[in-house]
């Protein structure tokens, strides 16, 4: 609890304290349009560049999560969805600075010369915690494009064969003549499938 | 406020600018406060030159974007206890005459201190 007493102050008011009362009084009616202003322009600055990002990320690059290794697409997911749910919160927040709370005001906090203060000072806060989530937003969007981009992609199913020289793993490449031709990592490699002892069908070829 | 009749508190009193070291002594005796959330404070009472009833907030910060300015500075030497000089003026919303475009009240002003401290 806090007392609050009220005294004349030590020097007499002069017309400056005249001037500065009334420039604070003009800038308390019209804070609220103010921070609505203030809010409808971040609101559409922050959506510009959410879109400009998201068409960004279309120009190029791989667009496609499934063809990441699945380490890096869960990675990418994970970003994905906290991307989302800032830009929700950021959105909402925004919305909320920008055209007030859908909730019906109590009566009695009508009453309240300082009510428009009040919604100000909360709308305000609404912009500031809005425009940090959005930005929030902006930067998952970034990471997940940069992690689609550039993160290892998923490696293609390879047939394994094995013969009488060992165990050859790759990609088909083509057939020829009862020989077949791998992709594998140290090259196109030809086996003879009439000697081929054993050929299975692998989701990928383990990098040994 | 005085025995001087043109200066009894009437409501129609012409509009002018002017302070007397009693309106702030009045406005200390007479104001009552209330708080309405942190940093907003609410001065309600009679005007001491017009005597029409007012309210007037004592708010710590503005918003005027970018920046919210501030208003409330502590400026006191004991750090339980906050002190504060507000310029006041007559905020009443009644038609004075020769009120200027833009202006409110009747024209008087004052200076407050309101010192905050713990009960």
């Amino acid at each position: 609890m806090t007392r609050i007493e009220l005294s004349p102050a030590a020097e007499q008011a002069t017309s400056h304290d005249l001037r500065a009362a009334q420039h604070q009084q003009r800038l308390l009616k019209t804070e609220l349009p103010r921070v609505r202003e203030a809010a409808t322009a971040w609101r559409n600055g922050l959506g510009a560049l959410l879109a400009a990002l998201i068409g960004f990320g279309l120009i190029k690059g791989r667009s496609d999560v499934g063809r990441l290794a699945s380490g890096w697409a869960a990675v990418v997911g994970v970003i994905l969805l906290l991307a989302l749910a800032a830009g929700a919160v950021g959105a909402l927040l925004l919305l909320r600075a920008a055209h007030g709370s859908a909730r019906a005001t109590d009566t009695r906090d009508l009453r309240s010369p300082a009510a428009d203060h009040i919604e100000t000072l909360a709308s305000a806060r609404a912009l500031r915690q809005g425009r940090a989530a959005t930005v929030a937003c902006a930067v998952f969007l970034v990471a997940a494009v940069a992690a689609t981009w550039y993160g290892p992609e998923k490696a293609d199913p390879g047939i394994r064969v094995t013969g009488p020289s060992g165990t050859v793993c790759g990609s088909v490449v083509r057939t020829a003549g009862g020989a077949l031709v791998l992709k594998t990592d140290a090259g196109e490699v030809t086996t003879d499938l009439s000697n081929a002892t054993a050929i299975q069908a692998v989701d990928a070829c383990d990098r040994t | 406020l005085t025995d001087d009749p043109e200066e009894t508190p009437r409501p129609d009193m012409p509009y002018k600018e002017v302070t007397k070291p009693r309106y702030a002594e009045f406005a200390a005796q007479e104001f009552q406060v209330e708080g309405h959330g942190p940093g907003t404070l609410v001065l309600r009472g009679p005007c001491p030159r017009c005597g029409t009833t007012m309210e007037s907030q004592v708010v710590d910060v503005i918003f005027r974007s970018p920046r919210a300015i501030r208003f409330w500075r502590q400026n006191s030497a004991l750090p339980d206890q906050k002190r504060h000089e507000e310029p006041m003026m007559c905020l009443c919303e009644d038609p004075h005459p020769d009120r200027p475009e833009g202006r409110e009240g009747c024209g008087a002003y004052w200076k407050l201190t309101i010192t905050v401290s713990p009960t």
